[in-house]
């Protein structure tokens, strides 16, 4: 364990680097699960097609796959991210794709009359999906959206293939200047599960608050 | 209908899906002069102790990477930064000029050179196998494993040890890819794999770390050449590769390279005998 001791400078810098890439990656998700997944409902048969291209490519194809690609493939025809942003553009891309259906299926529970109602009250689009749809739509998403951020924070790990130094990558390093196994892994296991922790944390805090607003909406009628 | 209702607000989100920004990589004419001018060199090296070596604040020593930073140093580039890559994602980070060279343990081997350019050599070695005390299956050769169907070996992957094992025998199945060499080493002392397979300098230094008394070094391992390693460049770079190499000579000449690579087990002597045209002619 001493040994470990030794490399905790790593260890913090990789500890930084996993809690970045996920918060920025999950910032891009949620977006990304907004545009596509409000896409979905467009009437213009282009861009329902084009969230669907999206969608099934990004949730079809492996996270490593295009890691590398993004990293490795994408030089060769000139276009060179440095290495934090694609992995952020490589994970957020591919969480955006389980957010959008997120988004989609929340959106469609809402009631028929709920649609209905804005419609015969002649609410623009806007509005509609303003302060009807959506306030009523997000509640639905946010435990999902939960599962997906800590999912997130487990997906960053791939990213240590594309030489960011995250918590994995550096396990490595120590793992093959030490030659332990157990110590580097454990250590790592309980930071990944103290971040997932306050990940969970703060998806309840964020529920809490939307329930509060759900219940004001209802009772002021709007 | 909703889905009917909702278009104008969808459709001018949906068109600016993707908004990032695009650095467009320009090949540049000369890339030491670029180098000089930014003051460092990005250089990709393994994680594979004693080529690299990184230590506990992230710094990077190690055979290859100190040799590299004195050539640098007599190019006036002053500093190194060092990226850690796997083996197999080294030739693809040259490429695609995530890197401005490779270094620690990348062997010159012909199938390589295809897709990028040597240095002269800079670190030779013999190759070894760890197995259990005594050798029991007695496997002393590539060969060995071959004729012996119901062994099985780890290495890297696409490490030479990959190549020499398949060139001389070794059917695929017999072959368990390692992610890293202290796995590779779990798995021999789990009895996973019969035979674990790596540079001798690499495989003596983990089973020193690991202290395990029940396995045990074959080394050097016959039938294979030794294993020697240049930097590698893109192939685009002759240009940066032929300063490198005046450099390196006069490293070599001065016996300042004995200096660097000796305390770290490597014999400069075996370097010295070997030329790159000896690995890839023409490279």
């Amino acid at each position: 364990m001493e040994e470990i001791l030794e490399y905790s400078p790593l260890l913090i810098k990789g500890t930084i680097t996993t809690i970045e890439l996920t918060l920025a990656s999950a910032v891009l998700a949620v977006i990304i699960s907004f545009v596509v997944g409000l896409s979905r409902f467009s009437r213009l048969r282009f861009v329902r097609a084009a969230a669907i291209v999206y969608l099934e490519f990004f949730r079809g194809t492996s996270a490593i796959v295009q890691m590398f690609f993004m990293f490795y493939v994408l030089p060769l025809f000139g276009v060179t991210f440095p290495p934090l942003l694609a992995g952020i553009l490589a994970c957020g891309l591919n969480l955006g794709s389980y957010g959008s259906e997120v988004v989609r299926s929340a959106v469609e529970s809402v009631g028929r009359g709920q649609h209905e109602a804005a419609q015969a009250l002649n609410y623009s689009i806007y509005q509609r999906f303003r302060y009807v749809l959506i306030p009523q739509a997000v509640p639905v998403m946010i435990p999902t959206f939960g599962n997906l951020l800590i999912e997130l924070l487990k997906l960053t790990a791939v990213a240590s293939l594309i030489t960011i130094s995250d918590l994995t990558f550096m396990s490595q390093i120590i793992r093959v200047q030490t030659a332990l196994t157990l110590e580097p892994f454990l250590v790592i296991l309980v930071i990944y599960f103290i971040i997932s922790s306050v990940l969970v944390w703060f998806t309840k805090w964020i529920e809490r608050k939307f329930a509060a607003g759900r219940h004001t909406i209802t009772s002021k009628g709007a | 209908m909703l889905r009917t209702k909702l278009r104008k607000y969808s459709s001018a989100f949906a068109l600016s899906v993707i908004g990032a920004t695009l650095s467009i990589g320009a090949a540049s004419a000369s890339t030491l002069d670029d180098l000089r001018e930014q003051g460092y060199a990005t250089v990709a090296v393994a994680n594979e102790p004693p080529y690299s070596d990184i230590k506990g604040d992230g710094y990077v020593t190690g055979a290859a990477p100190d040799v590299a930073r004195a050539v640098m140093k007599k190019l006036g580039v002053p500093e190194l930064r060092a990226k850690v890559v796997g083996y197999g994602a080294m030739i693809p980070a040259l490429m695609a000029r995530r890197v401005d060279m490779a270094t620690s343990g990348l062997y010159i081997k012909p199938k390589r050179c295809e897709s990028i350019i040597y240095s002269e050599p800079d670190l030779c070695g013999a190759e070894a196998f760890a197995v259990k005390k005594g050798n029991p299956l007695n496997i002393k050769t590539y060969e060995d494993i071959g004729n012996n169907k119901n062994v099985t070996m780890t290495t890297c992957a696409g490490c030479a040890e990959e190549a020499y094992a398949l060139e001389r025998g070794v059917s695929a199945d017999q072959i368990k890819i390692m992610t890293d060499p202290p796995s590779g080493m779990k798995m021999l002392q789990q009895g996973r794999v019969d035979v674990f397979a790596l540079s001798g300098l690499g495989t003596a230094d983990l089973l020193n770390k690991l202290n395990d008394p029940s396995l045990e070094i074959v080394m050097p391992v016959k039938g294979v050449p030794m294993g020697c390693a240049g930097a590698a460049f893109n192939s685009d770079d002759t240009e940066f590769r032929d300063a490198y190499d005046k450099a390196l000579m006069e490293l070599k000449t001065s016996g300042e390279f004995a200096k660097i690579v000796e305390p770290y087990g490597f014999s400069a002597a075996a370097t010295l005998a070997v030329k790159r045209d000896d690995f890839c002619p023409g490279n």
